[in-house]
């Protein structure tokens, strides 16, 4: 029975890969799901409690994907654009420094989906309006979407799927992690100042003026969007309301203000991607039942000393880099619930700030496109890989010591 | 003495641009007439943005990423044009060029047809030596075929940045 789902989630995953002809990666998760189910490798009350433990989280991840476009088509991200501009005096030293906080907040609290998708092409048009090498603020809104998304629950599908099973409260998350987000933020920075100490003083031009002002009503939603996560998760209500309900908001607006179209809002949405995600937990929850559980269970570390949080950290920094961290966060968390919150938080180190290790979040989406991709698109393996070569080990080292530091000296106890 | 012909190919990039056009004027001199120079722009990293999303998988695929601003590349070359017709005057032939792809192929298949190239340095502005020049500008150095001018960005480091000879080194 396990080879059966092993079988189909390797196809699950190279298909999420590959994507041929384009297609969702749901085509193949959905399917298999059902597949795994009929088999019998998951009950259909396993697989349907499994659904229903995934769905809140998918509908967050949704929510916050809306949330996001909504502050882009109101101009919420070319403001901070031209404010980082204006802001670095046409000096890329002090660009960085602002696209580093930009980039750190815009992924703690929309997420690193719209760091990546929405704030990066705005940083590389900003660094080409004050005229400076944009290749570094590219590599650091690339990196920073992986390693700054540690601080809140909301900042990361994986941090969502790993509060819950760890049972941490939003704001004892975020006290745990605040260090540990300081420490690795500071050690990208500090590593992109050295690696592209020069092409830094390279003097662009100074912005005097802008044109967007500050879209005031996003920027207040997104504002109460945060205090209410803090709210609704002392009184236990589920953050994919309060996401919801900012989503909602937001959209009506932009409807009325004629931004967006319906259309654009569906598309918002992603329903595949939603999809990809519940079907991929369940085929995750077939081969972990069927025995993968069970081997990892004794290949894994045990209890919360530092070695054993470093371990854990590692070995889910390996998984990512395998797989991607979405299925490599649905494998190891039953196992690390079970070793206790620090274990939890220990393994979202290694799934977030892992992926910057290649370019392209997994070794499996690499290599896929080192064999796709044709010369004229070659991906630049080399560059990118050394500079995750010299933050990763050091950011996931650092910053499960500073969780191991915050988590039993400063808020020890759990 | 025979006359070289003065097809001028300048490579401009954020940051050496200026050098580089003050360069080509010099390099003109009272030659400006006779002169035909070509401002290029290859603008990089638009692959980067691109790639950056593949590690999210379906996620990517929401809305469309908000377009590239194209007018800040002509800008660029707009400002170039400026400040070499006002260093070398209106009867200067300019042409400028906005190309897309492999920066260093697309550079070096561009000064196929040229008489000079001028570049600026892009790498490790903080010490003299190879590195300085920048992986592009290397592959470019190497592979054209016509005169190149390097030029350095801002002010070279000093000399005390050159490695001293090795204490084996016979000549010493």
């Amino acid at each position: 029975m396990l080879a059966v789902s092993g079988v189909l989630l390797v196809l699950v995953l190279a298909f999420a890969v590959i994507r041929p002809r384009g297609l969702p990666e749901a085509v193949a998760a959905a399917p298999a799901a059902i597949v795994v189910v009929l088999v019998g490798a998951v009950s259909g009350h396993e697989a349907w409690s499994e659904l229903l433990r995934l769905l809140p989280v998918v509908l967050f991840l949704a929510a916050i994907l809306v949330v996001g476009d909504m502050c882009e088509s109101s101009g919420l991200f070319r403001w901070a654009g031209e404010q980082i501009g204006r802001g670095s005096r046409g000096k890329g030293q002090r660009l960085l420094v602002l696209v580093v906080i930009a980039g750190a907040l815009v992924t703690a609290v929309l997420s690193l989906d719209a760091t990546v998708v929405l704030l990066t092409p705005v940083v590389l048009t900003t660094a080409r309006k004050v005229r400076v090498p944009a290749k570094p603020h590219v590599y650091a809104c690339a990196h920073l979407a992986n390693s700054a998304s540690l601080l809140l629950p909301v900042s990361n599908l994986t941090n969502l799927l790993a509060q819950r099973a760890s049972g941490v409260s939003f704001v004892r998350f975020a006290l745990l992690m605040l260090v540990p987000w300081l420490v690795v933020i500071g050690i990208e920075y500090g590593v992109l100042r050295w690696r592209f100490g020069s092409e830094l003083t390279l003097r662009g031009r100074q912005i005097t003026t802008t044109t967007t002002k500050l879209p005031v009503f996003p920027a207040v939603v997104v504002g109460l969007m945060l205090v209410g996560f803090v709210v609704a998760s002392a009184v236990g209500i589920e953050a994919a309301w309060v996401a919801g309900a900012a989503a909602l908001v937001l959209v009506v607006r932009s409807l009325v203000r004629r931004e967006v179209t319906p259309l654009g809002v569906g598309r918002s949405l992603n329903v595949p991607f939603v999809a990809f995600v519940l079907g991929l937990g369940v085929v995750v929850k077939a081969v972990v039942d069927g025995g993968l559980g069970a081997f990892m269970g004794r290949i894994s570390p045990s209890g919360e000393s530092l070695l054993a949080l470093l371990a854990w950290a590692g070995l889910a920094a390996l998984l990512a880099n395998l797989v991607n961290n979405l299925p490599a966060v649905l494998l190891i968390l039953p196992l690390a619930a079970v070793a206790g919150p620090l274990a939890v938080l220990a393994v979202l180190i290694g799934v977030n700030v892992g992926p910057n290790l290649t370019y392209v979040g997994s070794l499996a989406t690499l290599l896929w496109r080192r064999i796709a991709s044709d010369h004229d698109h070659e991906i630049p393996i080399g560059e990118f890989t050394v500079l995750g070569l010299l933050t990763t080990p050091a950011s996931i080292v650092a910053g499960v010591v500073a969780l191991w530091g915050v988590g039993t000296l400063v808020l020890g106890g759990h | 003495m025979t006359s070289v012909p003065l097809r001028v190919l300048v490579w401009v990039e954020p940051g050496t641009w200026e050098a580089c056009v003050g360069a080509a004027a010099d390099l003109l001199g009272d030659r400006v007439a006779e002169g035909e120079v070509t401002l290029l722009y290859v603008p990089d990293s638009d692959d980067l943005v691109q790639d950056a999303a593949m590690g999210l998988w379906g996620r990517r695929h929401g809305p469309e990423a908000p377009p590239v601003d194209e007018f800040d590349d002509f800008d660029l070359l707009a400002d170039a044009e400026a400040l070499l017709v006002g260093r070398v005057g209106e009867t200067v032939t300019v042409h400028t060029r906005l190309l897309r792809g492999p920066v260093e192929r697309v550079v070096t298949a561009a000064s196929e047809d040229a008489d000079y190239l001028v570049l600026g340095r892009q790498g490790d502005l903080s010490r003299r030596g190879p590195h300085s020049l920048g992986k592009h500008a290397r592959f470019v150095v190497d592979h054209a075929q016509c005169r190149v001018l390097i030029v350095w960005p801002q002010p070279a480091p000093s000399a005390s940045t050159i490695p001293p000879l090795p204490a084996d080194d016979p000549r010493r």
